[in-house]
């Protein structure tokens, strides 16, 4: 072939170029996917076919070219190797027929070097891009493939770890009980290691008092009527001693749903469990010693009670015997003051006279000494004096001996029938001679007999006769009074005109000794009222004294007539 | 009436009144006697005696009451001499500030010297 007709030939053929390329475009987009635009494909492939017919027209042929030009077509599109060989038979084929209707047959050589040089530089190049890809597949499943092994055992590793580093004893068992694994934690728990474990099976170490506590449990945990329980339960370690723990069993099932593994985390709360028994021990010790207590201090109470009970009584019995004693002490010493006040009383009415008995003596003894002789007129006047006076004492004395007899209780009455206005009269008459400055007076029946003792009765009258006289010093009228208010009384009133006795010392009038008690200011009675009013009462009378509104004083004693009688008919 | 000053003697009993009286005018004293406490206050009020010598006992007024008013009356006064046959005759005089005590039953000599002490001789 000449120059002359390979150019004609080659601008025949850049003629058709694009024509060209329509087919291959075609060939391609109905067997393969690519990742460019149809236009920029299009583009491509028309330089491509430039290049190719530039090469087909090459002295000599340019196998390198044909190869390059093969292999960017692999690169332009890629098609499956199943689907390969098709295409290649296409694209040889498709170009093969264009270029032999349109040019001689001196090209045909040239053009089967050149589709196989295409088909070379295409399936080398398609090989590496499948090998590449291959590569790239293989490599990011392995990537992939690593990945997931390092997440899956991160994540074994991190509950590895969870479990192993557990402070909770964390242990897996088959259905029959059979350990299948046990987390340190459980292990010390238990005092086993893991292959001493995985020989046992749970109910071996439970405790016999707690293995039938989680039947019920297990039953609903199989049935999956619950998904977990918790139960205290006591395990014997292995070298014998109890753990208490507080289980918290739940099940794992296999793909299909079925129950597989029993899974266990075990609390120790044996410190717990023991912190309770103490407590519950020290609560019932508590108890028992509060009960203990009181019954003893309900022992001790009623002891107490007793003993209380007891001394009230030795008190009472103390404070009885004390006020009995106290009493006859007070009563002795009550009958000491009598006495010593008798003997008070005693002593001072008759220091009195005599004084003037001894004075009257001394007097009449010195007129004997005298030098002219002794002064009869005076000795006569000392001698009568001590008569006087020897009188008083000796009254003196019988009214203290009364006064002792009243206080011994030995005043007896002599009564006989008395008459009483005779018996008045004369002590008024005696009375009237120790006095001119006083008239008295006696208003009386004629005669009144009364049962009584004249001696004593006589006494009384007397007695109130010189008060009388003795109180009122200015003299005047004193009566003396009988009368019978009543038929069976008789009453004798004496009234002076003297100088009265104050309401405030009337009721005092007749007390033992009241004018002799030492340090009483008041001036008055002797021993005579206190006699007087014994002697009245003896008679089952009443002696009374009342303050006429016109001055003086009058003594009023009123007497049973016959007390007898009157004993007889009270009534009266 | 005598210029010299005489003994009062207050006694309610007559047997004293008069052996006073009897002894002392023996030994040349001139003596007037009352028989309670009142009857010397009306005595003192006319002539201030040269010594009383008083019982405590008497009706009417006693020995108390009458020391109590005598010696509320303007001055001079006669010296007191308690006569009692009361046990704590000192203690009676005391009560009454007496400036002598005579206890009763008292011997003649006694008498003599307590009035010489405080009424000198006659």
């Amino acid at each position: 072939m000449t120059a002359t007709e390979l150019g004609q030939l080659a601008d025949l053929l850049h003629s058709r170029s694009e024509a060209i390329a329509d087919r291959w475009y075609r060939a391609i987009a109905s067997t393969s996917f690519v990742s460019l635009s149809p236009g920029a494909i299009r583009a491509r492939l028309v330089t491509l076919t430039t290049r190719a017919i530039d090469a087909l027209l090459g002295e000599p042929f340019p196998r390198e070219e044909a190869w390059a030009i093969g292999a960017a077509l692999a690169d332009l599109y890629y098609l499956h190797p199943d689907a390969l060989s098709g295409t290649q038979e296409e694209l040889g084929q498709s170009l093969l027929a264009d270029l032999l209707a349109e040019n001689s047959i001196a090209l045909q050589p040239r053009l089967a070097v050149l589709l196989g040089a295409l088909a070379g530089g295409y399936f080398e190049r398609a090989r590496g891009i499948i090998l590449s890809e291959q590569e790239t597949i293989r490599s990011a499943l392995l990537a992939a493939h690593q990945r997931a092994e390092d997440a899956l055992r991160v994540s074994e590793a991190r509950f590895r770890a969870i479990f192993e580093a557990a402070a909770i004893g964390i242990g897996a068992a088959n259905l029959e009980g059979g350990i299948q694994t046990a987390n340190p934690a459980l292990q010390l728990m238990l005092g086993y290691n893991e292959e001493e474990l995985r020989e046992l099976a749970v109910p071996q170490f439970t405790h016999p008092d707690d293995a039938a506590g989680d039947w019920e449990f297990y039953r609903e945990l199989m049935e999956g009527e619950r998904d977990h329980f918790q139960i205290e339960k006591r395990f014997f370690r292995k070298d014998g001693s109890t753990v208490w723990t507080r289980l918290t069993s739940s099940l794992v099932r296999d793909a299909a749903g079925l129950p597989e593994l029993t899974i266990g985390m075990f609390e120790d709360i044996t410190e717990r469990k023991r912190a309770e028994e103490t407590i519950r021990q020290l609560n019932a010790d508590l108890e028992r010693r509060v009960a203990d207590r009181t019954a003893e201090l309900t022992a001790v109470n009623s002891e107490l009670a007793g003993e209380i009970a007891r001394r009230t009584r030795l008190e009472e019995d103390q404070l009885r015997l004390l006020a009995e004693e106290q009493a006859a002490r007070a009563e002795a010493l009550a009958a000491l003051a009598v006495r010593e006040e008798f003997l008070s009383v005693a002593a001072h009415e008759l220091k009195t006279p005599i004084t003037s008995v001894r004075g009257f003596t001394e007097l009449a003894l010195k007129q004997f000494t005298r030098a002219e002789g002794p002064n009869p007129q005076r000795v006569e006047r000392a001698l009568l004096t001590l008569d006087r006076e020897a009188h008083k004492l000796s009254h003196l004395v019988s009214q203290l001996l009364d006064v002792s007899r009243v206080d011994a209780g030995q005043l007896a009455l002599q009564r006989e029938p008395t008459e009483l206005t005779h018996l008045i009269r004369e002590v008024v008459a005696s009375a009237q001679l120790t006095t001119d400055r006083h008239t008295l007076e006696v208003h009386a029946p004629d005669a009144l007999l009364a049962q009584v003792d004249p001696l004593r009765l006589e006494q009384v009258i007397s007695n109130l006769l010189s008060n009388a006289i003795k109180y009122s010093p200015r003299g005047g009228p004193i009566d003396i009074e009988l009368t019978t208010p009543r038929p069976d009384v008789v009453s004798i009133a004496v009234r002076d005109r003297g100088i009265g006795i104050p309401v405030e010392y009337q009721d005092r009038l007749f007390e033992r000794f009241y004018q002799a008690r030492s340090g009483d200011r008041v001036a008055g009675m002797g021993l005579g009222l206190y006699i007087s009013r014994q002697i009245v009462v003896l008679h089952g009378g009443h002696i009374g004294i009342t303050s006429p509104p016109d001055g003086g004083t009058r003594f009023v004693v009123t007497l049973p007539l016959d007390p007898a009688a009157r004993e007889e008919n009270p009534a009266t | 009436m005598s210029a010299t000053r005489p003994i009062l003697v207050v006694d309610d009993d007559p047997g004293i009144r008069e052996f006073v009286d009897l002894a002392l005018s023996d030994e040349g004293y001139e003596v007037v006697t009352a028989t309670d406490g009142a009857a010397a206050l009306e005595m003192t009020a006319l002539r201030l005696p040269a010594i009383i010598l008083l019982d405590m006992r008497m009706p009417i007024m006693d020995g108390w009451e009458f020391a109590r008013m005598y010696r509320r009356r303007p001055g001079p006064h006669a010296p007191i001499v308690v006569v009692t046959a009361a046990r704590e005759a000192a203690e009676r005089a005391a009560q009454i500030a007496a400036d002598g005590v005579l206890p009763k039953p008292f011997r003649l000599a006694e008498l003599l010297k307590v009035v010489a002490t405080y009424a000198g001789q006659p």
